[in-house]
């Protein structure tokens, strides 16, 4: 009985834990300089919105936004596109070495990708994709592509062979029937996929910084960035950091169900 | 509807030493309800991807009313399966699972939806027709699953893999009953893949029974209950299945050790005797000294064999019909019989 009444407390609390940074951002976000270093405000006193305006107005920072989106999608799109028909294979056919390249496919998960900073700075610098959205996105799609193909094997070796046999009974081709009948069934899979590998992208900093010079500097870099004469500019900052968690939430709301589904196989 | 013809088939998996399949010949006529029996790892699952074009022989033909199909990919073969569990396209509702194979060959959207609601109703599932595949129940998702297979109007036949198994026992036999009426209606070719002979017995017009990749012999249910061709068939067949016992044949009598049984025209030598419990008779005028050991109620069966005995007979245990208290002492003689030399039935 007592744990019943405590229970929503503890709930409460958690929530409100994990909540507070993320509400502390917004509402610097929405003060001014003087305001946030002046004084303690649960509420802002003055809501202003003139931190976003500068972000809009500012093509340093727009441009971040875009620079980061187009790597991200960039990576996105690649990892996809070998994965799908990897994982397909792994999951349909026994080739020679397959488990043993399946698992081999995950090593590069195992060692920091601050490992792999160097060889790639160097491979870019000589063949001239430094400072390019196509460079970041393939240095990412050494950690994106095999997690990929480890999570879609597993909704793809969920649906049974003898939709495949069926499919060639009816008559489709091959094409017609993983494009039209296959992909649509494991459409909760490539939801999850399309998340991990975005918010892998999203959020690594490191490669994404050595890997960009001033053309397409990261908004995650740009951030760390704003120092200037006048001291460290917080609203606009933080304004930057709401920004940041958005197409992050977005996407989860919209791959919310297959997420629970792609959790619950333990490929994730 | 074909006629198909199947010449010397023979199949062996990539990596095996010998043959899964081996010198199959078989005819089934167009329109007619064939079941493949044979308990499981017989061959009969090769046998029916070698049947869909999934797999190519190593040997032999496969013919639909006289054309060669056998180099043909399982897509241009117009061959519908319905597997042990059933398989729909989830996320489709129904009458798409039923008019996606029609508008995919060419069928007009009007057509194939008066087809699909024709084979709905035919299946009794017209009132499912606007749910979500995921939604129904096994027996349902089957039945639509049967109604995939068929809905194809020139569909040249149709492959059903065991499908009553993962569907419960109260609905099997409203299935079968419900298949074998489609089957007969729309004179549809159909093979039938079981292990269990209640079910190919009730559904085939003919069986086939293999054992080993080897077809041991193809026959309407009466003539493999009562003349088995194989020793394999006379022990699968009937429940129980009959009585295998090695006697010797001399001077054209059959002997069960000491003991003359009957007359049997073969040379002299070792046989195998056949016989069905119901072919025995136990009673105390003539006949061998037996001993009635255990008794257990059968049912009614193929011959109407209510209750059963393990009756010792000259040093070996026999089945036969029985009703009587445990302990008797009765003798026994055997109607009918029949030999198996090598295996195959020789008298």
């Amino acid at each position: 009985m007592r744990s019943s009444r405590l229970a929503p407390w503890i709930l409460g609390g958690y929530c409100l834990y994990l909540l507070l940074p993320l509400y502390w951002l917004l509402s610097m976000a929405l003060r001014r300089n003087e305001d946030i270093v002046g004084r303690f405000e649960i509420v802002p006193a003055a809501p202003t919105l003139a931190n976003f305006a500068e972000i809009f107005s500012n093509p340093v920072w727009y441009q971040g936004f875009a620079n980061s989106l187009t790597y991200v999608a960039l990576n996105t799109l690649i990892s996809m596109a070998v994965a799908i028909p990897a994982a397909y294979a792994f999951s349909r056919y026994r080739f020679l070495g397959d488990r043993q390249l399946f698992f081999w496919l995950l090593t590069n998960r195992m060692a920091p990708p601050a490992v792999f900073l160097l060889p790639f700075f160097q491979l870019y610098s000589s063949i001239g994709l430094f400072d390019t959205p196509l460079a970041v996105a393939l240095a990412h799609c050494l950690f994106t592509v095999p997690l990929a193909v480890w999570i879609l094997e597993g909704f793809m070796s969920s649906v049974p062979r003898t939709v495949d046999e069926m499919a060639r009974l009816d008559g489709h081709r091959f094409g017609f029937f993983f494009f039209r009948i296959f992909l649509p069934i494991i459409r909760g899979g490539l939801g999850v996929t399309v998340f991990f590998c975005f918010m892998f992208s999203w959020v690594e900093l490191l490669l994404a910084r050595t890997l960009t010079g001033s053309e397409t500097k990261p908004i995650a870099v740009v951030m760390t960035r704003t120092v200037s004469a006048s001291g460290l500019d917080w609203g606009v900052l933080a304004a930057a950091g709401v920004l940041t968690v958005i197409p992050g939430a977005l996407v989860v709301w919209f791959v919310r169900r297959s997420l629970v589904r792609g959790f619950a196989l333990g490929r994730v | 509807m074909a006629h198909i013809t199947i010449e010397g088939l023979g199949y062996r998996y990539p990596d095996a030493a010998e043959e899964t399949l081996s010198d199959v010949t078989l005819d089934v006529p167009a329109g007619e309800a064939h079941a493949l029996l044979g308990a499981s790892g017989a061959g009969k699952s090769t046998m029916l991807a070698l049947l869909s074009g999934l797999l190519r022989p190593s040997r032999g033909r496969v013919l639909f009313d006289g054309q060669d199909v056998t180099p043909l990919a399982a897509r241009h073969r117009n061959v519908a399966q319905v597997f042990q569990f059933p398989v729909l396209y989830d996320g489709m509702n129904v009458l798409k699972n039923l008019t996606f194979p029609l508008t995919q060959r060419g069928f007009t959207k009007e057509a194939a939806l008066q087809r699909a609601r024709h084979i709905a109703e035919r299946l009794e599932i017209s009132e499912l027709l606007l749910r979500k595949a995921n939604d129904l129940s096994l027996f349902q998702k089957q039945l639509v699953a049967v109604g995939r297979a068929i809905v194809r109007p020139d569909v040249a036949l149709v492959l059903l893999d065991e499908p009553l198994t993962a569907v419960q026992p109260s609905t099997k036999t409203h299935l079968r009953h419900v298949l074998k009426e489609v089957q007969r209606d729309l004179h549809v070719t159909m093979i039938y893949v079981t292990h269990d002979q209640t079910e190919a017995l009730t559904f085939a017009t003919a069986i086939s029974v293999m054992a080993n990749g080897g077809l041991l012999q193809t026959a309407a249910a009466e003539t493999l209950y009562n003349e088995p061709a194989h020793e394999i068939v006379a022990h699968f067949v009937g429940d129980p299945g009959m009585n295998l016992l090695d006697a010797e044949v001399r001077g054209g009598q059959v002997y069960l050790g000491e003991d003359a049984l009957g007359p049997m025209s073969l040379t002299d030598g070792p046989v195998r005797l056949g016989f069905r419990a119901e072919w025995v008779a136990l009673d105390a005028a003539h006949g061998l000294p037996g001993k009635v050991l255990r008794r257990r109620d059968a049912g009614t069966r193929q011959g109407a064999v209510v209750g059963v005995a393990d009756v010792s007979v000259v040093g070996q245990t026999i089945r036969a019909a029985y009703h009587g208290p445990i302990g008797e002492l009765p003798r026994v003689s055997v109607r009918r019989f029949v030999g198996f030399r090598g295996g195959i039935r020789v008298a």
